[in-house]
């Protein structure tokens, strides 16, 4: 890890900070060797090859950072379009100087070097180097004529005079070096007054064509640091064949070799600087170019740490506050600093703090009206009233479980609609929405009414309360079944009726009949005819009276049994096979059986239960009449009863006739005593099997047959322990 | 998105096409300068009785820059590396450099040529043909080491215009102009019995 750091920084940080510093060295370099200093000139290749390698660096790792930025745009990093725009806006503020100073540096150097070469001055020096050769011109004339005057001499000089005769030339004629040259080439004489020149230059082939060709060289020549005059004349009188020569250094005065050098050397200067003066632009344009370059890069460079140093604050306070966002409260956030970002920073700090803690008070206050919630939905659920809730505009908000069962319909399909469009869905229920309606739009605050609604369970009487909420928050509907509540009261008040009928007027029939009966045999047959029939019809119509009020009185007494029934296992079918086989022999009735594969058992008092399938057959024949031959069916089935939260078994014992069915308007009244639409009939016989059915925990309901007649079911529940195979009592 | 990016990319294009074809032309500039031509017609080490001497010729045709140079009074100075050392990259006495300079005085109208290590040997001449002539015959002294070479023994020469001497304003722009880069190829040759 420590050395992927270490590459890390030599990458980003060192690389570039040593490219930089490579190209300023170059810069610096190449420009004091272009004005004439420094000596590097024989490392120019290494030194812009490291300048090239420079800018190549500082070029990738501009890249680099620029790709990088990009993909930080790409993902959304936070900060990343900040940095962006700061870098862009850094490079505009320092990128446009640099250019302007380049060009106006271009400019200036362009300008500065075209004010060297002065017109004028060009040609004053031009004219300075053409006087400077019209008095060397002047001086070499006079050399060449002293140095034929001499060869003329020499011409009759014998040869081993020709030495002396140099030297005393030498101090005449003021020369540096005479010499005579034989026609062969060699020194035949010389002599020199310096002795920096006491060996002869020799002529080369150019100067020998010279004399050869014009008679005399006369030359000023450079000979060493020196200019000096060589004048070279052949020695009159010999053979062209071995013709000598006489060759003459002859020096310029002190005062004029200086004044020309300093002519030729100001004169040369200038036409070298005119010569060099584009390679001079250019040389400074390169390098002002690298030095813009170097700036652009390092400006750029420098942008980006800048952007990144000012845009990282920021944006791990955007990513933090990203995650605020999201509720996540423990994000780090950026060390603050002694400025306003630091200032910032803190107040974010803070204000993370206030919603973390706003947040946790809201979430507790959520949480604790959620279980509210909770706690109140499963108080509406447990309700056995139906309650219905309407927002100020009438719509239903809430409805509970019991109000779905008390109106039969799944309320809470319509929750959010208003009670117009639950009438348009349930017209059925319109005895019961448009009282409600009437009651929300008449602003009551408390109201409460009787009603009685159809609905698929049948006709029910409700009680309807009702009430405004507190601050126009809605409205709550209450509605209490009524249905059971009465059948229980008329139950109870039909046994207190039953216990008294038993109880007040069984007692006096027995006297009665017993009474009737001695005054039947005391006077029938001693009294006249006519008196004993009138005797014997009243005291029979007493005695069959008083058998029909006992029957009766037993009928309510069976009705209003205190005692409550002794339940055992009971083999159902077993026992409808002994009442029936009762029937069995009676030719009027027609009487076949259904009876479930198995033995279903039930917990029943067996005598109860016989009670009730007599009075369901009894029923059955009463309705059935005289008119045509009774025709019944008796048939047990084993059903489940999925409506339940519990699983659990009935066994179904239907006794269906071929009756003229069910009148009109049947409803659970009819199981109700005293209730009957037969001639015959204490109206107690569906009461007692409603009561023994109730009594078992079980129910009673009538339908009618499609093929006509109708069918009472009586619905037991199956003993589920007896049914493992216990011991089994039939009677 | 795109139509935002295309721009860009149709300017960063437009910029490097311009830098290609700057590049192009300079360079088409560069060489349309007719070079300069340097050659060792031929070379040996002679010996004397005072030291053992490299007899050179070599063909010089200085390139048009390099001459209007001369003219301007910028001397032009080569350098001269004979080397019969075995080993090139070990130091060895078997090494020698001249530095020969052209130069042009315009008082006298002459071009003078001088060995910069011998500054004895110099010589003058009137016309630029006559100077770049004389370099057909040089002597140039060698260290004594080239007196004892074994027979057989290689001997490598090399002649090239010395950059380094230009004037500063000079130095850059030969680093990349053909006419002012002149070197001649490597001449060598077995060195008799010393």
């Amino acid at each position: 890890m420590a050395s992927q750091g270490w590459l890390k920084f030599a990458l980003r940080r060192a690389l570039p900070a040593l490219a930089v510093l490579a190209l300023l060295l170059a810069s610096l370099k190449l420009a004091e060797d272009a004005a004439g200093g420094g000596g590097a000139a024989q490392y120019y290749r290494w030194i812009l090859a490291a300048a090239a390698v420079s800018l190549a660096l500082l070029a990738v790792a501009i890249a680099q950072r620029l790709w990088r930025l990009r993909i930080e745009l790409e993902r959304g990093a936070p900060g990343a379009r900040l940095g962006r725009r700061l870098l862009l806006m850094l490079v505009l503020l320092a990128v446009p100087p640099v250019v302007v100073i380049y060009g106006f540096a271009l400019r200036f150097l362009d300008a500065t070097i075209d004010n060297w070469f002065n017109v004028k001055l060009e040609a004053a020096l031009d004219d300075a180097l053409e006087i400077g050769r019209i008095v060397v011109d002047e001086r070499l004339r006079t050399a060449e004529q002293q140095s034929v005057s001499l060869a003329t001499k020499l011409a009759d000089t014998p040869a081993d005079e020709l030495q002396r005769a140099l030297d005393e030339g030498i101090d005449e004629l003021g020369a540096t070096q005479l010499t005579v040259f034989g026609g062969d080439g060699r020194v035949v004489a010389t002599t020199s007054s310096d002795p920096r020149y006491l060996d002869p230059l020799r002529p080369d082939a150019t100067m020998q064509m010279r004399v050869q060709g014009d008679g005399r060289y006369a030359a000023a020549e450079p000979i060493g640091d020196t200019l000096m005059l060589r004048v070279a004349v052949p020695v009159a009188g010999d053979v062209p064949a071995s013709r000598r020569l006489l060759q003459g250094l002859y020096p310029l005065p002190t005062r004029l070799q200086a004044l020309t050098r300093g002519i030729e050397n100001a004169s040369f200067d200038f036409q070298r600087l005119k010569f060099l003066r584009g390679s001079l632009k250019l040389t400074f344009a390169l390098i002002l170019t690298f030095a813009l370059l170097l700036s652009v890069l390092m400006v750029t460079l420098a942008a980006f740490g800048v952007a990144r140093r000012l845009v990282a604050p920021v944006g791990r306070l955007i990513a933090a506050t990203r995650a605020v966002g999201a509720g996540r409260y423990d994000t780090p956030l950026p060390i603050a600093s002694n400025d306003e970002l630091g200032f910032l920073v803190n107040s974010f700090a803070q204000m993370t703090r206030e919603i973390e803690f706003a947040s946790a008070r809201a979430q507790k206050s959520a949480h604790e009206t959620e279980r509210q919630r909770a706690w109140l939905v499963a108080l509406l659920e447990r309700l056995s009233a139906g309650v219905l809730g309407f927002d100020p505009d009438g719509r239903l908000r809430i409805a509970n479980r019991a109000a779905e069962a008390i109106l039969g319909i799944g309320a809470t399909s319509y929750i959010g609609r208003s009670l117009a469009e639950i009438e348009r869905d349930e017209p059925q229920l319109a005895a019961f929405t448009e009282p409600l309606a009437r009651h929300l739009r008449g602003g009551l605050r408390e109201w409460r009414e009787e009603l009685v609604v159809d609905t698929a369970g049948g006709r029910r009487v409700l009680m309807l309360r009702g009430t405004a909420l507190a601050d126009d928050a809605g409205y709550v509907a209450v509605f209490d079944d009524l249905t059971v509540l009465n059948r229980a009261q008329r139950d109870a008040a039909w046994g207190e009726v039953a216990r008294r009928l038993a109880h007040e007027v069984k007692n006096p029939l027995t006297p009665i009949q017993l009474a009737a009966e001695r005054l039947r045999r005391r006077f029938l047959g001693r009294v006249s005819a006519e008196e004993s029939e009138l005797i014997d019809r009243a005291t029979h119509t007493i005695v069959s009276q008083v058998e029909a009020l006992k029957t009766m009185v037993n009928a309510f007494g069976d009705y209003a049994r205190p005692q409550p029934p002794t339940l055992r296992p009971i083999a159902l079918n077993a026992l409808l096979d002994d009442v029936l086989d009762l029937y069995e022999n009676d030719q009027r009735i027609g009487l076949s059986r259904d009876l479930a594969a198995g033995e279903p058992l039930v917990r029943a008092d067996a005598v109860r239960l016989r009670q009730a399938l007599h009075n369901l057959i009894k029923n059955a024949l009463e309705a059935i009449g005289d008119a045509k031959k009774p025709q019944l069916v008796v048939s047990t089935r084993i059903v489940r009863d999925d409506d339940r939260s519990e699983d659990r078994a009935f066994v179904e014992l239907a006794v269906a006739d071929n009756g003229p069915g069910l009148p009109a308007g049947f409803g659970e009244r009819w199981f109700e005593p005293y209730t009957t639409s037969k001639n015959k009939g204490t109206g107690l016989g569906l009461a007692v099997v409603k009561k023994i059915a109730e009594e078992h925990g079980g129910s009673i309901r009538a339908e009618n047959r499609a093929q006509g007649g109708a069918v009472f079911t009586l619905r037991l529940p199956i003993d589920a322990v007896q049914s493992t195979g216990q011991a089994v009592t039939v009677g | 998105m795109r139509s935002s990016k295309r721009p860009a990319s149709t300017v960063a294009r437009a910029l490097v096409a311009l830098v290609l074809a700057c590049a192009v032309a300079g360079c088409g500039a560069l060489a349309a300068q007719q070079p300069g031509t340097l050659v060792i017609r031929n070379a040996r080490v002679a010996g004397t009785i005072d030291a053992p001497m490299l007899e050179i010729g070599i063909d010089c045709k200085l390139s048009g820059p390099m001459q209007d140079a001369l003219d301007h009074g910028i001397p032009l100075t080569f350098r001269i590396r004979v080397d019969a050392s075995r080993w090139r990259l070990l130091p060895s006495d078997a090494r020698a450099e001249h530095r020969i300079e052209l130069r042009y005085f315009p008082l006298s109208r002459r071009y003078q040529v001088r060995d910069l290590d011998a500054p004895v040997d110099v010589r003058s001449f009137a016309t630029p043909g006559n100077l770049l002539a004389s370099l057909n015959a040089m002597r140039l002294p060698l260290p004594p080491a080239f007196a004892t070479l074994s027979r057989g023994a290689p001997v490598r020469i090399g002649v090239e215009l010395e950059t380094a001497s230009l004037p500063g304003a000079l130095r850059l722009p030969a680093v990349f102009e053909p006419a002012w880069q002149l070197s001649s190829t490597e001449y060598t040759w077995l060195a008799k019995a010393g």
